[in-house]
């Protein structure tokens, strides 16, 4: 048995059960097979029998979802989570082009700023946002986005790995690979630390860039779960990255 | 992602593939609001939404050991309750060859592993082999033949002169 037709004896249950569901199975041949084959059609009739068996059992347990409309609860955490920051921004930058071309400077220097660990520049652009906010009015500034830093690490014997670590809900993680030699993360308000072939980064929020290097074999951690790995220049999303909290997308073209 | 659209395109299978899963219509509605919960904090696309609810759903389900037992015991209170109502002097046949059928179709169930019937139930729901293969974290080349597998488990137990083909050689 489990031989498949193309030797000339018996399609094995996993490949007859994906003749039934229409799964493409390997090849033509067990199709062809079947049709000619009284054990593995009798096999396939039984499979089909206790698939239907199945769902006949499986319906006389149902009951109707108690959740014809979503609970109030639901829809007000829905509402809750509508994050109007950048709708905020908005209404504030409208007062005028003037301010609005200051507090895109400004933004632009602190995203500068802040790309540089230690640079005398982000108290700087600290003050000048604290001013800027002034000249907004209204009852209170939204926080300053600071911009996200970046650190870089190179790999050792041809391996990197990143790990993130006390991910929440509030992370989202893109993951993509270069043409650089060394792995890099990007991110706002993270704490890094690195030594060659492996980088850590804790205190994370908001939009994360995983940047591993097509040469290397590079994995990416989050929260001790690994969610992605690249290797041979191609990157894969691995089960994990559904059960961690963060937001975990890989970029797997281009 | 419209989260509104999104919970009235997948609450009701979510529900029916966690009640299946639990047999407590309760618990099943409080698994599928926590599902969706969690979801307003993962803003993705519409095309990933539904397997990434069924694969919370069944983390939740499966990591909960308190949900565990109290499914059990919901489970031996159907049964008893089933085992009265079968009574001829209590309930009308039709009630009573009812309540037999569920009662035999969650034993059947009940002696399947808890992937078995994840992945038997995941595929009733019409999931494609390639993502029960992710959410159940397995191998997608073998899920064709853990599917069979368990079917033949499933029929074994529905039916027990039923025999295993696999078994028998």
């Amino acid at each position: 048995m489990n031989m498949h037709a193309a030797d000339g004896i018996h399609v094995d249950d996993g490949a007859l059960l994906a003749l039934i569901d229409g799964e493409s199975a390997p090849g033509a041949e067990p199709r062809t097979h079947v049709d000619s084959c009284d054990d593995c059609a009798r096999r396939m009739e039984e499979l089909r029998f206790a698939s239907r068996r199945l769902a006949g059992a499986l319906e006389s347990v149902d009951t109707p979802s108690p959740l014809t409309e979503m609970p109030d609860e639901l829809r007000d955490a829905a509402a809750a989570a509508v994050t109007p920051i950048h709708s905020a921004w908005r209404r504030r930058l409208r007062g005028g082009r003037s301010v609005a071309a200051a507090a895109g400077l400004i933004l632009v220097l602190a995203a500068g700023a802040y790309a540089v660990p230690g640079s005398p520049l982000r108290s700087i652009v600290s003050r000048s946002v604290d001013a800027l906010g002034s000249l907004f009015g209204g009852d209170t500034v939204g926080p300053i986005d600071p911009g996200p830093s970046a650190v870089g690490v190179d790999p050792v014997d041809g391996a990197v790995t990143v790990s993130i670590e006390g991910a929440t809900d509030d992370l989202r993680v893109t993951i993509r690979l270069v043409d650089t030699s060394r792995a890099s993360v990007s991110a706002r308000g993270a704490s890094f630390v690195g030594q060659p072939g492996r980088l850590r980064v804790t205190d994370a929020a908001g939009d994360m860039t995983v940047e591993l290097p097509t040469a290397a074999e590079g994995t990416v951690e989050v929260n001790g779960a690994p969610v992605a790995r690249s290797t041979g220049g191609a990157i894969t999303r691995l089960p994990g990255a559904d059960l961690v909290p963060a937001v975990i997308v890989v970029e797997t073209a281009g | 992602m419209d989260f509104e659209a999104a919970f009235n395109s997948h609450q009701e299978s979510l529900f029916r593939y966690v009640n299946r899963l639990v047999g407590d219509a309760d618990l099943a509605s409080d698994v599928v609001q926590e599902s969706f919960v969690r979801l307003l904090s993962h803003p993705l696309p519409d095309d990933e939404v539904r397997r990434w609810l069924f694969t919370v759903a069944t983390n939740l389900v499966r990591d909960d050991a308190r949900m565990r037992s109290r499914r059990q015991r919901l489970l031996a209170e159907r049964y008893e309750r089933s085992d009265m109502a079968s009574d001829p002097a209590d309930v009308p046949d039709e009630v009573a060859m009812r309540s037999e059928q569920i009662a035999a179709a969650r034993a059947a169930l009940e002696q399947l592993s808890p992937r078995d019937r994840q992945m038997l139930m995941m595929r009733e729901e019409g999931f494609r082999y390639s993502e029960i293969a992710k959410v159940i974290d397995v191998a997608p080349g073998s899920v064709g033949t853990l599917l069979a597998r368990a079917l033949r488990r499933f029929a074994a137990a529905v039916d027990p002169a039923h025999i295993d083909d696999e078994e028998s050689e």
